[in-house]
């Protein structure tokens, strides 16, 4: 699959989130909404159906959380590099990704690890927050 | 513009509730079954609890429950690399920390959190936080049990614990309600394009003028004309006939998804059961398992209050009255920890829950559960009590799986209680003599410029009664139906109060004016009126103004 061919017809770049907790897909979702690049076509809580989210809507970008129930985000990792040419972006509270899960995911072609956007519900950093974490996403494409 | 904060604060609410509910049960487990080979899965569990309830904690910068949670998430690390099950110390530290955090978002608002550190709590957890390092296997001073509070205040706080504002949906449930919506749309177009598309208006016209025209000599053309309307009309009739059972299908359908989506699983309340037994077990210093059946079978939300009120009573019942302590126990030659089986079965409109324990058994005259049979008698429900000396108690509630709540005003009229809903009634107000007139020989109020007929509710309801004295204040009770409000004198206002509305008797069913019957808290029946029927009396029945007067 290349890369013009996965894209939408407006030319946006087709999102697939995963990741367990409803709370976090909500605020991704809509930090990334806000970007005219990106396009959401799909959510899944867990590795399983991330696997069948990918096969279903071919997702050019993969925000990917770790810690997640029947299959966590190494070993989605592991099995969604033979069916996806996608960019896997892990999105993890970094503080408890030890390294040497750092080192596997990078290893196992993550594109980056992103902190999660701590604090991003609050009153004042909403907007500082956003920006970073789309930017960071940015810089993975 | 509302802030992504307030927007998902709902969402934030349920997600960390529903994780502490779970990491409660969890942890109420993992100490139940402590000595049991196979801790790992349950460590992993729990280690993802915490580390889904940290990270969402994190996102709206709730600090201090944040340091906790990442606290324990740090000991679950440690125990899942050492493949360690986590010791009794342990459990107990995660359960107060799961206890605490659920205290400060009970406080917490969007953005305002309330400024609580608690120091002894970190100061608990950090011994067992080092990583990759053996936790200490034996158990350091035991802790303290927590003070004997009154059993009655632990009731009231338990009651606040049990309340649900969120529901989870199952996701199918609500496409097929979107789809139904979508159904209606539809069929409002269909509404729209029949009018145009048949002509009517234009077939009534030149019907009207072929009529009109003079030279009726044309018989042939007004005959043509009038069966022309005569078809459209029928074509129309069936069209519109067609709709109607599509929206009455459509209809049918919503209503029913409706319930289906206020159906929740009795493991709600079930979860929520272990932290209640285990203080009680803790206050009164009972070791107590407590066992759940029947989790899966589903009631309407509104079932949730009524229905744990009892639950929670019994269970108190069982921990304090009928089960030993460990050493009476030990000596009877029973297991040392006592026993509590919940299981609730559903047959045809009713449930029953059997609640058991393998306690000494309770004598009824102990029991206290006259507070019990008063409410379940209320929603037309019952209790059994089985008990044998030295071998348990078996409680046998039976309740209706749906109970309609009416708000209602209770009022008096010749010596006798009527409860009138609260939803029909306007105002209360008194009148004196002097402010009513008569119109048109029926007694009227002047009230802010409305002119509001007056009626006695006893005299409307055919009930015996004395004249009222005509210098007295009279207290009026304002209703409001279809835009038409009516003052009803009653003699006396006794308050406002929520009635369990029971099934009456068909026959009781057609007296005009009666809404249902209810029980009140002294086990007196009451009517609850409705309040069309009230008007439609009304309508029979002019009051003779020197009645009062």
């Amino acid at each position: 699959m290349n890369d013009a061919a996965s894209q939408t017809a407006a030319n946006t770049m087709k999102v697939l989130i995963v990741d367990d907790s409803f709370l976090m897909r909500r605020i991704i979702r809509n930090i990334v909404e806000n970007d005219p690049l990106l396009t959401i076509v799909g959510e899944a809580e867990d590795g399983v159906i991330a696997l069948e989210k990918v096969a279903e809507l071919s997702p050019d970008i993969i925000l990917l959380d770790i810690e997640m129930p029947n299959m966590d985000g190494i070993e989605f990792l592991r099995r969604s590099r033979l069916v996806t040419s996608a960019k896997i972006i892990i999105i993890s509270s970094v503080a408890r990704l030890d390294s040497s899960e750092a080192r596997d995911a990078l290893a196992l072609g993550a594109a980056d690890i992103i902190p999660k956007p701590s604090g991003v519900l609050s009153l004042d950093f909403e907007e500082k927050k956003s920006r970073e974490l789309l930017d960071a996403i940015h810089k993975c494409l | 513009m509302s802030s992504m904060l307030e927007q998902l604060w709902p969402v934030f609410i349920a997600e960390v509730g529903e994780k502490l509910d779970a990491l409660e049960t969890m942890v109420t487990k993992a100490t139940a079954r402590q000595h049991s080979a196979d801790n790992s899965h349950a460590v992993d569990a729990l280690f993802r609890e915490f580390h889904t309830l940290k990270s969402n904690l994190s996102m709206v910068d709730f600090k201090e429950p944040m340091e906790i949670a990442n606290a324990c998430e740090d000991i679950l690390h440690g125990l899942r690399k050492s493949k360690t099950a986590p010791n009794n110390d342990i459990l107990n530290a995660l359960l107060e920390s799961v206890d605490w955090i659920k205290k400060q978002v009970a406080e917490a608002a969007p953005g305002q959190y309330p400024r609580t550190t608690n120091e002894a709590l970190h100061k608990k957890l950090a011994p067992f936080r080092q990583q990759d390092e053996p936790v200490p296997a034996e158990p350091s001073i035991p802790e303290q049990p927590e003070p004997a509070l009154k059993p009655e205040s632990q009731v009231a706080e338990h009651k606040e614990a049990l309340e649900i504002d969120t529901l989870r949906i199952n996701s199918n449930s609500l496409d097929d309600l979107v789809t139904q919506i979508t159904q209606l749309i539809l069929i409002e177009h269909r509404i729209d394009s029949i009018a145009p598309q048949k002509n009517l208006a234009s077939t009534i016209n030149a019907t009207h003028q072929a009529l009109q025209s003079e030279n009726t000599s044309n018989s042939d053309n007004i005959f043509s004309h009038v069966e022309h309307l005569i078809n459209t009309f029928s074509e129309y009739q069936k069209s519109l006939s067609q709709i109607d059972a599509s929206i009455r299908t459509i209809s049918d359908n919503i209503q029913e998804n409706m319930l289906s989506l206020r159906a929740i699983p009795l493991s709600t309340i079930f979860t929520r059961l272990p932290r209640i037994v285990r203080q009680k077990a803790t206050v009164y210093n009972k070791p107590v398992q407590l066992l759940t059946d029947g989790g899966d079978i589903a009631i309407d939300k509104s079932m949730i209050d009524v229905i744990s009120e009892p639950i929670i009573h019994l269970l108190h019942n069982a921990v304090v009255y009928s089960l030993e302590t460990a050493e009476e126990r030990k000596a009877n030659n029973k297991p040392e920890t006592g026993k509590i089986h919940i299981s609730a079965t559903r047959e045809g409109d009713l449930i029953q829950l059997d609640i058991q324990d393998d306690g000494r058994g309770i004598d009824y005259r102990t029991a206290d559960i006259d507070v019990v049979r008063d409410h379940l008698l209320r929603i037309g429900g019952s209790i059994r009590l089985q008990s044998t000396v030295g071998v348990g108690t078996q409680f046998i509630v039976r309740m209706p799986i749906t109970v309609a709540i009416q708000n209602t005003l209770i009022v008096q009229a010749n010596q006798q209680s009527f409860a009138i809903p609260l939803r029909q009634v306007v105002e209360i107000t008194e009148a004196a003599p002097e402010q009513l007139a008569i119109e048109n020989g029926v007694k009227t109020l002047q009230l802010r410029g409305n002119t509001l007929p007056i009626y006695t509710l006893s005299t409307l309801l055919q009930l015996n009664s004395a004249p009222t004295l005509s210098n007295k204040k009279m207290l009026l009770v304002i209703l409001q139906h279809d835009k038409q409000c009516i003052a009803l004198h009653v003699d006396n206002i006794q308050g406002k109060q929520d009635l369990f509305l029971r099934n009456i008797h068909q026959d009781l069913r057609n007296i005009p004016s009666v809404n249902g019957v209810s029980l009140l808290g002294n086990g007196n029946v009451i009517i609850i009126l409705d309040c069309e029927g009230l008007f439609r009396l009304t309508g029979r029945h002019v009051e003779p103004a020197h009645a009062s007067f």
